[in-house]
């Protein structure tokens, strides 16, 4: 996939990242999405473009991406297009999807994400993990996607975090 | 190339799942180092093949899996 791609069939971003014409991922998320039954607008598709650039090695070129859209504009789901294709890309990748509580991850992941994997042929190399506190996307191939989420007024007794009333949960 | 030889068995049961989850992964990182060898994609295929269907069943999977994986 090139620059050359063309987004004007949905409504393209006022301020966006260019696309600077190197390969990126953008095919196997339509892949992803197609067997997932979504289809992608065209600035979900600009985002995966512009996201999964890769370098000369394969590598993701950036490291990190910052995407704001308003609610219910498409960002779990194309988050979980583009977590299928980096889950199925390298065997043994660990993915991890963060929101602002752990029932606001698992509904994302068992209510949103899951019939729709389970609906598709990922359903039979993919399993849900749903143990409290383990919550993952299991891939046969060994990668994963789990979840992370942030607590409120969560006690802990040392450490840098004292006194912060937000701290990072783990899980899987 | 050729795929990594799998760790000895220690003599128990075999579970035929997980090696063949094993054996895929083995798979994919030959087939990885080595796109141009034809005879690992094939095995890497019908090894996913068998992965996704069982005894021998395919909607399809394999080939949808080859296209996400590249």
């Amino acid at each position: 996939m090139t620059g050359s791609l063309n987004f004007s069939a949905g409504c393209p971003a006022r301020w966006a990242t260019p696309l600077t014409g190197r390969p990126s991922l953008l095919e196997r998320v339509e892949v992803a999405a197609a067997e997932l039954r979504i289809d992608l607008m065209g600035h979900q598709r600009q985002i995966a473009a512009t996201a999964t650039e890769l370098d000369g090695s394969g590598n993701l070129v950036y490291q990190q991406v910052t995407v704001t859209i308003p609610r219910q504009q498409g960002k779990s789901t194309l988050m979980l297009c583009v977590m299928v294709a980096l889950a199925w890309r390298r065997p043994r990748t660990q993915i991890i999807y963060a929101a602002q509580t752990r029932l606001d991850a698992r509904r994302t992941m068992f209510d949103e994400w899951w019939p729709m994997i389970a609906a598709s042929r990922l359903g039979r190399v993919c399993k849900p993990r749903r143990a409290a506190g383990g919550e993952a996307l299991l891939f046969a191939n060994g990668s994963r996607i789990g979840l992370v989420w942030v607590e409120e007024g969560r006690p802990r007794s040392h450490g840098r975090y004292r006194g912060h009333r937000r701290m990072l949960g783990p899980a899987g | 190339m050729v795929p990594a030889a799998p760790p000895a068995a220690d003599g128990g049961p075999v579970d035929p799942q997980a090696s063949l989850e094993a054996l895929a992964r083995r798979l994919e990182d030959a087939h990885r180092a080595d796109p141009g060898n034809a005879l690992l994609a094939r095995e890497l295929r019908m090894t996913l093949g068998k992965l996704a269907g069982g005894d021998g069943a395919d909607d399809g999977l394999a080939e949808f899996l080859s296209r996400l994986s590249g």
